[in-house]
């Protein structure tokens, strides 16, 4: 190991801890809706307090919404990584399926600045 | 033209290399849990490359495997991305390879982040959302450590090889 290296390391731990912190005082407030899209479309808006269940294209992939969490119950892509994801709640995150270009975000229902500055 | 032979056959043997990590990549998932996570075992074979072969080669090899490993083991979209992966991480270390305090595991190290970077712009750009974003920490952090991993076994791979040059321009 030589001086070089450990400056890289030292870079990447410090980038890697920025982009760790800003998700962390952002993604904080309670979740209020389901964002789903395909092909960077947005195809529906979902209350994240409702049970349901949304089918996607031909039922490529199933999402289930239940007490307040998201998740992917099935996909038909090769990989099942969405599927393997589990539930998602906190405002910010997200379930990704690249094969099917399906994304399903959780957003904050109310966005007035108070929330964001209170945070 | 001896050796050019030489070049061709040693070319053919990194892309088997390159091709049968990626397989056993493919074979044994190096799971943790985290989507995106993968050990990058055909870094390996880029980055031993990288020292003992031309630059322009390294790039064909590069690309050559992840067309081939696609094709095997993939999809079309996974070529896509790791086509974005592969290119950048190789440009990036082909850059660090010319500052002299870096050594091969940082070199490696920049490669498992910068890898896993470019098939996030990628993603970025194909699913139109920036919400992939919120991987990018986590990929940092598990390409820092696979790219560890992989520079390591690439230092010892590499002086086991000493004796054996290719017509690369090979100054380590």
């Amino acid at each position: 190991m030589k001086k070089g290296d450990w400056i890289i390391i030292g870079v990447i731990l410090v980038v890697a801890c920025i982009g760790f912190g800003i998700f962390f005082l952002t993604g904080k407030q309670e979740a209020g809706i389901v964002v789903i899209s395909r092909n960077g479309k947005v195809i529906g808006e979902y209350p994240l307090k409702e049970d349901r269940k949304v089918k996607i294209g031909d039922g490529d992939n199933i999402i289930e919404i239940q007490d307040g969490t998201v998740r992917m119950k099935s996909a038909s892509c090769p990989d099942h990584l969405c599927v393997k994801q589990g539930k998602i709640s906190k405002n910010g995150e997200n379930i990704i399926c690249l094969p099917h270009k399906v994304v399903v975000t959780v957003k904050s229902g109310k966005e007035s600045g108070i929330d964001a500055a209170t945070n | 033209m001896q050796r050019r032979g030489a070049n061709l056959a040693a070319f053919g043997v990194f892309v088997a290399l390159a091709l049968i990590c990626s397989y056993i990549e493919a074979c044994i998932p190096f799971q943790i849990g985290i989507p995106g996570v993968k050990l990058g075992l055909a870094n390996l074979v880029i980055v031993v490359a990288l020292y003992k072969m031309r630059v322009p080669e390294v790039y064909a090899l590069m690309i050559v495997r992840v067309v081939l490993a696609g094709f095997l083991f993939g999809n079309l979209m996974s070529i896509l991305y790791s086509l974005a992966g592969g290119l950048l991480s190789l440009t990036v270390m082909w850059g660090l390879k010319h500052i002299r305090s870096v050594s091969m595991i940082g070199i490696s190290i920049a490669g498992g982040v910068f890898h896993n970077i470019g098939q996030l712009l990628m993603a970025m750009i194909t699913v139109e959302t920036y919400g992939v974003f919120s991987y990018f920490p986590v990929l940092m952090i598990s390409g820092l450590i696979t790219g560890f991993l992989i520079g390591v076994v690439s230092k010892g791979m590499l002086s086991r090889l000493r004796h054996i040059y290719f017509d690369s321009g090979g100054k380590e």
